[in-house]
């Protein structure tokens, strides 16, 4: 059995864990804001709250608490985000979502290579994570950092122009269909059988094998080599 | 039962604000007949998000050759309402008199009515939505809005469409002949496909809507560009999930020749 | 499947088979107010009194409060304006006052303690019972102007003794405007006039073709009914109208309305350049001139009157009239036109021989008109008013084409300048000339209903101090001997007639609405007593010793009313709405304690016991059953005084009509009767008999014309216009909060210059600026400043009464106004205009500079 290296620690699993349960309250409360498609949670939710609190109007019981759930888990992962940026900050530099090559070149034969795993399933040199990966997290910053601005905009609307807040209004829809569309591959690609072994690690060990990454993940392979850590 | 419209002619107007000052006092009366707050009361407050008509006086050209417009704002009472399309908890309904209505009891104050109106009508205030409700509370027990009752001068006027529309036709081909300059009825054909038709409309000289604010394409573009991103993602999403079937159907497959290739173990 | 995405499916899941299952809940149903809420609301008939027009209009009581104000289409012209509107702020307005006060330290101080009824009347009946038994009941003079207890006031205080009732209208409709109208169209009692005030006529905006607005703008709705309905009516029709004024209105409609963008204090100018045009261009209709006017009238050059003339009695509706007949030039020599009415001279220079045989030269009227306005091409107008000469001929040439069915518009604010008169003469003249008067579309008379009287006073047998001044003041022989408050300050301040010792206003705010502010706040002092009875706070209830709050017309019954500026004689009674608030009392309750206290039992008995028996009922019986005024078929429609009490309007029809009522019977292009003055005041060496020259010359200017001076940079022209949502002085809409999202938007604080003027001073919108008036420095405002392009270049406009202005102690008594702003009366000195007596309200500069 060859060593155990440690590629997810404690913080990053501890927020990953709960930002996976924030993002579900947060996206399932705002889906019937965004589309009239999405009401049946709200009546579902309404149902039992317009039952307790007396309300004639089972929506709008149902549409008030699913904001309470929004904004209460908004607050929360505003609060969890503290450490984790904190510590993501100190490592700026060593980022995983970073390139390992850069060029217009470097990033086209990095998705070739995520064609060759995922389709033709050979063999192939990933960072840590691969190309689409790497995507995916600077997307994922970018709109949830637009997410948070444009949301706290809009609780505290009344504090700022209507039209400020209409565009904010718009930048979150927008950016939460980007973030949602990705997600959807991002979840697909977590539970998919082939990545079984980074699943374990985020989720329960948070390691994984050094002869699976020498296999799997051979340009991070090279840089622990070069920073002694194996 | 018919379409109830309402009609601002903007030639005998005489800018007094009788119609603005009238709707606020209804609605204070309202609110003693329905929420039991005495008139001597709510007199005491400004209650603006009660004034749901309101001028935007504005200057143009240079003296000598200026002047000054003075924009009317209200609901436009929309055919296809984008406030009412959008409402999450349904709280904006359309009367049969087809006047759009926020229900103050539904409302939870989410202003998207608001930010899809074009027009930026709907206030916000306290948690609730309010805008002009085209007095439809007065106009089903046969009375007049309290604006078109209060107005002295002929400038308001309002019933059926068929009845409102006729006498405003006949207002505008008047006055195009006795001043030489195009008056249209603004709102009585399909000012867009946001909008539809108008169940208030204004005439007014055609050179004059852009003075007037009367919009002949409005829109919010922001809400526009978040209406075409929720298309894109819906088909997206679709195209994702169904793509991620595919995938997966068709990397299992492939698994599995490559397991009986020998190429790879089975694990 | 891995435990992290299970609940929320599960959560999904459970939501949607609910949802699904319980269906789609049907859509939110807004509450229906249905007619049994209608039904329960009580209908009141009153007549607004937000400013002084009376307009009917219906009150809709719920739950004992006054919930809704709307117009009375009992007439065919029901309207009422957006200050009615909002009468519930007024009525309800907490800092109103409830509560009798009296003054406590120094008069003008402005501190005061409550006392009760009995208390305040006792003090009041004091001193007037000492000052009638001492036989000094001129020393009491009556002020009203917002009077509660109108049909009795008057009344009371000439039972008492007084016979100075002192009407407000001098600063108003009271002056120039009878002089002027009644110089052409005559009046009642010519020189000193009560005559054709602004009641008169109106203008027939319904069907005018075209209609030029000066001196005052018909929408900005104050006589909303009927002149701000007529004048929708007329627009809707079709109506053109251009207005004259230095600032650009709103009110006359804001697309393709022609503005003259005049420089203040030059209308009379304009109005010359107009005539000249209409004389010289033939805009008139010879037969018309012939028939209906002087025109033909040979004038002795020397003399300026009537070459020859005589009395003769003519019938007129079945009554032997005297008219003065005069000579006319006929191709067969001169003769009376009563001999030959047809075939007159409009034009021409003769000789004639008077009636002592002289041989006198004359000309016809006309073409004594035709000869002084040479001179007055719109060329040389167009240099004086800064307007331009092609736009003043556009104008003359429009009304040409629309007459009669046109008219300038007379309005009634006419106390302006020094020489207001002669605005409104030509005005006059104008109208007469191109026939409009009685015309459709033109100017018609206005109808009326006179009542019996409710008071039956015996006349004081001393002399008003107005009758005094007109005969023996020689500044003010044209004085109208029935508004002449400022002319009551003068004999305050000099004694002359007779000391004056008590002032009892009643609804009038004397100092915020008169030139001379702070002089007749100084005069005030003299005074042994001053009563105030008003509902609010104003500059001049900080003077007063008692005040007196009565009831606002919600509150209160009233006698009936029958002067309206309509065309339709009209008859209407405010009733009363709701219980006044606090301890305020309605105006007939207030005359008839005082009444008690004052008279003699015997004088009590005969003029109020009945009331203090039935209430009013005792003096509207005596006022219906006196009606007159009115046609005997008139009189049979209308409905029984039970109708009337209950909430019914009555109105005649329209009649199109004018009263002319000159000496000539004619309409006197050439004002002969203004003629006879002038003489007379020429030929005593009168400086200022050039204000009533019967010719339209240009020589007696206003006072800020007179030096001939260029304005400085920082000097400008003020003038003033209503807000729609403002009235007078009045606090019920300064302070009422059902207009201040309106006015605000308007920028209704600020003062308005035009921007190039403005910037060239270093100005920018919202900046505090400081206006004081050069010639009287000490009072300075402080006010805001906004720039506008729709301002004249030499003009600073404000809209009157919506602030405080430099006077502002009161203000502290009113939650929602602040101190400073503007009212241009605070800045003026206590100056006349010429011979009339009159209030030259905008006769002088102002300085701007920023803090």
């Amino acid at each position: 059995m060859s060593k155990k290296i440690v590629v997810y620690n404690n913080v990053e699993r501890f927020f990953h864990y709960h930002l996976v349960h924030l993002v579900a309250f947060l996206t399932i409360s705002g889906l019937p804001v965004l589309s009239h498609t999405f009401d049946f949670i709200a009546y579902g939710l309404g149902i039992p709250v317009a039952a307790l609190t007396n309300s004639q109007n089972i929506l709008s019981a149902g549409m008030s608490a699913l904001r309470f759930i929004h904004y209460s888990s908004a607050f929360l992962l505003t609060l969890l985000s503290v450490p984790f940026v904190f510590m993501i900050v100190r490592k700026i530099a060593h980022l995983s979502m970073w390139p390992d090559r850069w060029g217009v070149q470097a990033t086209i034969d990095g998705f070739k290579e995520m064609w060759k795993f995922y389709i033709k399933q050979e063999h192939v040199r990933f960072g840590k994570m691969n190309a689409g990966q790497k995507l995916f997290a600077q997307i994922v910053v970018i709109t949830m950092i637009v997410l948070a601005i444009s949301g706290y905009m809009l609780i505290f609307r009344e504090s700022i122009s209507s039209d400020l807040a209409t565009y904010a209004r718009a930048a979150h829809a927008i950016s939460f269909i980007i973030f949602g569309m990705m997600l959807i591959i991002h979840l697909y690609l977590a539970v998919h059988p082939t990545n079984k072994n980074s699943y374990d690690a985020m989720f329960h060990t948070g390691t994984m094998d050094e002869d699976f990454i020498k296999e799997h993940h051979g340009i991070y392979y090279d840089k622990l080599k070069k920073e002694n850590k194996i | 039962m018919s379409v109830n419209m309402k009609c601002y002619d903007t030639t005998p107007c005489i800018r007094c604000f009788a119609c603005m000052v009238g709707c606020s006092v209804e609605n204070r009366l309202r609110l003693q007949r329905e929420s039991h707050i005495g008139i001597e009361k709510s007199v005491q407050n400004r209650l603006t998000y009660l004034s749901h008509l309101s001028p935007q006086r504005r200057e143009f050209g240079s003296f000598p050759n200026a002047r000054q417009v003075t924009a009317f704002h209200h609901c436009n009472h929309c055919e296809d309402a984008p406030c009412l399309e959008i409402c999450p908890v349904d709280a904006i309904i359309r009367r049969d008199g087809k006047e759009v209505v926020v229900v103050q009891e539904t409302c939870i104050g989410c202003s998207s009515c608001l930010d899809a109106c074009p027009f930026d009508v709907p206030v916000i205030k306290d948690g609730k939505s309010y805008k002009c409700h085209g007095c439809y509370d007065r106009v089903e027990n046969g009375l007049k809005q309290s604006c078109v009752s209060a107005c002295p001068s002929s400038a308001m006027f309002s019933g059926t469409k068929e009845e409102v529309l006729k006498e405003a036709y006949k207002r505008a081909k008047l006055y195009t002949e006795k001043t030489g300059k195009e008056h249209v009825v603004y709102g009585a054909d399909e000012v867009n496909s946001t909008v539809g038709e108008l169940r208030w409309v204004t005439i007014v000289p055609k050179e004059d809507l852009e003075a007037y604010k009367l919009d002949t394409n409005p829109k919010k573009l922001v809400m526009s560009a978040r209406e075409a991103v929720k298309v894109v993602g819906s088909v997206g999403s679709v195209a994702i999930v169904a793509g991620s079937i595919g995938h997966l159907i068709y990397w299992l497959g492939k698994r599995k020749e490559k397991i009986s290739k020998g190429e790879v173990e089975e694990k | 499947m891995e435990k992290t995405t299970r609940r929320d499916f599960l959560k999904g899941g459970v939501a949607t088979i609910v949802g699904v299952a319980t269906g789609m809940p049907s859509k939110a149903s807004a509450k229906v107010v249905t007619s049994a809420d209608f039904g329960r609301e009580k209908k009141v008939s009153v007549l607004c009194r937000m400013c002084a027009q009376k307009c009917p209009a219906i009150a809709t009581v719920l739950d004992g409060r006054v919930v809704r104000l709307e117009p009375n289409m009992g007439t065919p012209y029901g309207a009422i304006c957006g200050r009615a509107i909002g009468a519930v702020g007024a009525t309800y307005d907490k800092d109103r006052i409830t509560k009798p006060l009296m003054r406590v330290g120094k008069r003008g101080e402005g501190k005061f303690k409550e006392v009760s009824w009995d208390e305040a009347l006792d003090f009041v009946s004091k001193k007037l019972k000492i000052l009638r038994d001492e036989g000094d009941a001129k020393s009491v003079a009556y002020l009203p102007r917002f009077s509660s207890a109108s049909g009795v006031d008057k009344g009371f205080f000439h039972l008492y003794g007084t016979p100075n009732v002192v009407g407000y209208g001098d600063t108003c409709f009271g002056s120039s405007l009878p002089v002027s109208f009644g110089a052409v169209m005559g009046g009642t009692n010519f020189s000193a006039v009560s005559g054709p005030g602004t009641s008169a006529v109106s203008a027939d905006h319904e069907f005018a073709k075209y209609g030029v607005l000066i001196q005052r703008n018909v929408g900005g709705a104050l006589v909303c009914h009927p002149w701000g309905k007529t004048f929708g009516l007329g627009k809707k029709n079709g109506m053109e109208v251009v207005v004259i004024d230095p600032r650009k209105p709103s009110e006359a409609g804001e697309s393709l309305v022609d503005w003259a963008p005049i420089k203040p204090g030059t209308d009379e100018a304009f109005l010359l350049g107009l005539l000249h045009e209409i004389l010289t261009k033939n805009y008139y209709s010879v037969g018309h001139l012939r028939k209906k006017t002087n025109a033909d009238m040979l004038i002795d050059l020397e003399t300026g009157l009537p070459v020859v003339a005589r009395k003769i009695k003519k019938m007129k509706k079945g009554k032997a009239v005297e008219i003065e007949d005069y000579y006319i030039q006929t191709d067969s020599g001169p003769c009376f036109k009563s001999q030959n009415p047809e075939l007159s001279k409009l034009f021409g220079d003769y000789e004639v021989e008077d009636e002592l045989g002289n041989t006198k030269k004359c000309k016809t009227a006309l073409q004594m008109l035709l000869d002084e306005v040479q001179s007055f091409t719109p060329e040389w107008a167009a240099k004086v008013t800064t307007l331009k000469a092609e736009q003043i001929k556009k104008i003359a040439k429009k009304l040409n084409d629309a007459k009669p069915a046109c008219f300038l518009e007379r309005g009634y604010r006419s106390e302006r300048y020094a020489n207001s008169l002669r605005e409104k003469l030509l005005i006059t003249q104008i109208n007469a000339i191109l026939g409009v008067y009685g015309a459709k579309g033109g100017v018609i008379s206005n109808g009326k209903v006179k009542f019996g009287k409710a008071i039956k006073a015996p006349k004081p047998k001393d002399i008003s101090i107005a009758k005094w001044m007109a005969k023996h003041d020689p500044n003010k022989p044209l004085l109208n001997v029935k508004f002449y408050r400022r002319a009551w300050v003068e004999a305050v301040l000099s004694e002359k007639p007779y000391k004056q010792r008590v002032a009892f206003f009643w609804g009038q705010n004397i100092i915020g609405g008169s030139v001379g502010a702070t002089k007749i706040a100084e005069a005030l002092k003299k005074l042994e007593m001053i009563v105030c009875v008003s509902p609010y706070w104003n500059e001049t209830t900080m003077y007063a010793d008692v005040i007196l709050p009565d009831a606002t017309f919600l509150e209160r019954d009233e006698c009936l009313n029958g002067k309206w500026k309509s065309p339709l004689a009209t008859l209407g009674v405010n009733r009363k709405a709701v219980e006044p608030l606090g301890e305020s009392k309605d105006g007939y309750w207030i005359i008839n304690q005082l009444a008690k206290r004052v008279l003699s039992d015997l004088e009590y008995e005969e003029h109020f016991a009945e009331y203090d028996k039935i209430g009013m009922m005792a003096f509207w019986k005596k006022q219906y059953d006196g009606i007159h005024g009115i046609t005997k078929e008139e009189k049979a429609s209308m409905p029984p005084l039970k109708d009337i009490l209950a909430g019914r309007v009555w109105a005649s029809k329209k009649h199109y009509k004018i009263k002319c009522k000159t000496k000539t019977g004619k309409w006197d292009i050439y004002p002969t009767e203004l003629a006879k003055k002038y003489k007379e005041l020429k030929d005593a060496g009168h400086k200022d008999a050039e204000y009533i020259n019967p010719l339209p010359t240009f020589n007696a200017k206003p006072f800020i014309l007179q030096s001939g001076v260029e304005l400085e940079n920082d000097e400008f022209l003020p003038i003033t216009g209503f807000h729609p949502l403002g009235t007078f002085t009045g606090q019920q809409t300064m302070n009422n909060l059902l207009f201040k999202d309106i006015t605000e938007e308007n920028y209704a604080d600020c003062v308005f210059i035009n921007r190039q003027r403005g910037e060239k001073l270093g100005l920018k919108d919202g900046d505090k600026v400081q206006i004081y008036n050069p010639k009287l420095p000490k009072v300075v405002s402080t006010t805001k400043v906004k720039l506008s392009e729709v301002v004249q270049k030499d003009t600073l406009f404000s809209y009157y009464g919506l602030t405080a202005g430099a006077l502002d102690r009161f203000s502290e008594h009113l939650s929602h106004v602040q101190k400073g702003g503007f009212n241009s009366n605070h800045l003026t000195r206590f100056l006349f205009s010429p011979l009339t007596g009159g209030n030259p309200s905008q006769d002088f500069t102002v300085k701007v500079r920023r803090v």
